[in-house]
């Protein structure tokens, strides 16, 4: 009998599942041999999608590899509201009793996760860098503290569902098999929640001039050693030369101002890449810096400090002025 | 306008590179790494000092942490919080973010029971060094508040004191702009504000500034639902995650590591485009 149940959060991102879900079904998809190696049957995969999912997004859950999509449907459910939405999820996971619950550890992730936590009073493990069933068919989910330095492992032993959140980008999209999933409707019962505490007013959405980095093939990524407005040019200037590049920052380069997007920053608090080719220039490699590069395929660092952090973490170091060494390369690429 | 302020005492996020884990017990080594007030909460801090410079009111700064957290908690009265509680017990220790957020939405009760009810609650969104970002949804859920996190602007719009703030949260494409009704619980982001720095005046008036200790004591509490006893998640082994790679090092004029480098660019599959026109990246 499969009893067990693993919901996934399919978060609306115009009008198309956000990316996190297809991160996460492919996890739970792996979780699940163990569970069936355990259990004698695989945990059912459950696609959850709160409010008005379009057919575009219906039908890619659907074709997705899950073997139900819960469509959670409301007349307060049309714009997002953290807390009509957590409270319609909240109904379905007392109705469904799913084993575990995954969330993208994105701005509806971190907001709604934690409030279901409150409300099925039960564990979140936030922004897990992996997720196992260990022998005796605890799920473990790894979590990262002090800037990555530290990963814990955390268990809910007594309460369902076992709620994690990981952070988009950390987990590799696999094909799954297509196998049209049973789509269930479900309507909660929201008459008495107020839903005029929150208003979504307005969605601002920032243009964006070149890939988001965590999209991007080629990072080039700046830090606090770039120093000044005027340096920070060349890394547009070096992105430029490759194909799907995106220019990347640190914290201090934000504070400093020369990187403006704060969508730019990679590491803990920001962005996770794994991109084929990553390039730090002036950067010291502090730990929340590095956790977010970790991935990449390739990583060249460029510093005048020769014991810089980062070079630990590099395929290829070059001690020296990052200003020099990629106005060096921009030349050079130049010719190409 | 009377604000409350969640603010924790965090290893000065600077060092978390020296943090080690002892390798025969198994525990962290932070030896030698200074406590410093979480980053996002300094910016709480200042935020609410702000809202209060605009419409009056007390800002009170609640801090869960052992006793020497009083020192941090000074520093906040220091920067211009009016009143400081320091919620410590050894009971309270080892909670995960459902239980410290319970033991803390206990101390707001308290407190807003003796000096009137909050307005707002405002926190840092994320501490530097669990960095979960719960506790301001799960104190907002908890003491029944509305509350959003993330945020990056607030907005209190006219001159007298507002019911409703206009606050922007960061998302993946932009931002939401949302209107939020008070009471409220708001986790801001470090993007929010430069916090100001601290006087020398502001240190002495600190130690005059009403200050309160809450433990089991005198904080009326359910024992299930604090410390231990009261997490749904329980900790595990911990470990360092090895991101160590060869570093090979690339010497010589930067023309001649120019050349080098275009050559291992290549290997790794990166696409130059000549003219170095990509406009579609």
């Amino acid at each position: 009998m499969r009893d067990k149940k693993i919901f996934i959060y399919a978060e609306d991102d115009c009008g198309k599942v956000n990316s996190a879900y297809f991160e996460l079904l492919s996890k739970a998809c792996e979780i699940n041999k163990t569970i069936e190696a355990q259990d004698g049957a695989p945990a059912e995969l459950c696609a959850v999608a709160v409010g008005a999912a379009g057919e575009e997004a219906m039908k890619s859950l659907v074709d997705s590899g899950a073997d139900v999509v819960y469509n959670i449907k409301g007349s307060k459910l049309d714009v997002y509201n953290p807390s009509v939405f957590s409270e319609a999820l909240t109904q379905l996971c007392k109705a469904e009793v799913p084993y575990i619950f995954l969330f993208g550890s994105t701005a509806q992730g971190t907001e709604i996760a934690p409030t279901l936590g409150v409300k099925l009073h039960t564990g979140v493990a936030a922004h897990c860098v992996d997720l196992r069933i260990d022998g005796e068919g605890a799920f473990v989910q790894d979590v990262p503290a002090f800037g990555g330095k530290v990963i814990g492992e955390i268990i809910t032993p007594d309460t369902l569902p076992q709620i994690a959140t990981v952070k988009p980008g950390l987990f590799q999209v696999t094909k799954l098999p297509s196998k049209a999933a049973k789509i269930v409707s479900f309507q909660p019962i929201l008459d008495e929640v107020e839903s005029g505490g929150i208003v979504l007013k307005e969605v601002h959405i920032k243009k964006r001039n070149s890939l988001p980095v965590d999209k991007a093939e080629v990072i080039i990524c700046g830090g606090f050693g770039m120093g000044c407005d005027e340096n920070w040019e060349l890394l547009e200037k070096v992105a430029n030369y490759f194909e799907k590049s995106a220019v990347g920052c640190t914290r201090p380069a934000l504070d400093e101002d020369w990187a403006v997007d704060e969508g730019t920053m990679i590491g803990t608090s920001g962005k996770t890449v794994r991109p084929k080719l990553y390039i730090g220039a002036g950067i010291s490699g502090a730990m929340h810096h590095v956790c977010g590069i970790s991935d990449s395929d390739f990583i060249i660092s460029i510093n005048k400090d020769e014991n810089a952090e980062i070079f630990k973490t590099s395929d290829l170091k070059i001690v020296g002025d990052a200003v020099r060494i990629l106005t060096a390369l921009e030349k050079r690429l130049s010719k190409e | 306008m009377n604000i409350g302020v969640l603010v924790k005492p965090v290893p000065d996020p600077e060092q978390y590179n020296t943090i080690t884990i002892d390798p025969q017990t198994k525990r962290l080594n932070r030896e030698g790494v200074p406590s410093i007030v979480n980053p996002a909460d300094k910016c709480a801090i200042e935020e609410a000092l702000r809202l209060k410079e605009k419409f009056g009111g007390k800002v009170v700064v609640f801090g869960m942490a052992p006793p020497d957290g009083r020192e941090k908690l000074l520093e906040c009265l220091a920067m211009g919080a009016d009143e400081a509680v320091l919620v410590s017990d050894r009971a309270f220790g080892g909670a995960d973010t459902l239980a410290t957020s319970y033991t803390l939405v206990k101390a707001l009760e308290k407190k807003a029971a003796e000096g009137g009810s909050f307005d707002l609650i405002l926190a840092g969104n994320e501490s530097a060094d669990g960095a979960t970002g719960h506790v301001p949804a799960q104190v907002g859920e908890q003491i029944g508040y509305n509350h959003l996190s993330g945020i990056v602007k607030i907005e209190s719009g006219s001159e007298s004191e507002p019911s409703t703030l206009t606050v922007f949260q960061k998302y993946e494409n932009g931002k939401n702009e949302f209107t939020i009704k008070l009471p409220a619980v708001i986790g801001v982001s470090r993007d929010i504000n430069k916090p100001r720095y601290t006087s020398a005046m502001g240190v002495i008036k600190a130690k005059k500034k009403p200050f309160d200790i809450y433990d089991t004591i005198n904080l009326e509490h359910d024992k299930e639902r604090i410390g231990l006893a009261g997490s749904p998640t329980k900790a595990g082994a911990i470990f360092s995650p090895d991101t160590r790679r060869k570093s090979e090092e690339l010497s010589g004029s930067p023309e001649e590591i120019a050349e080098e480098l275009v050559k291992r660019i290549k290997a790794t599959g990166a696409v130059i485009v000549s003219g170095g026109g990509c406009h579609e990246r």
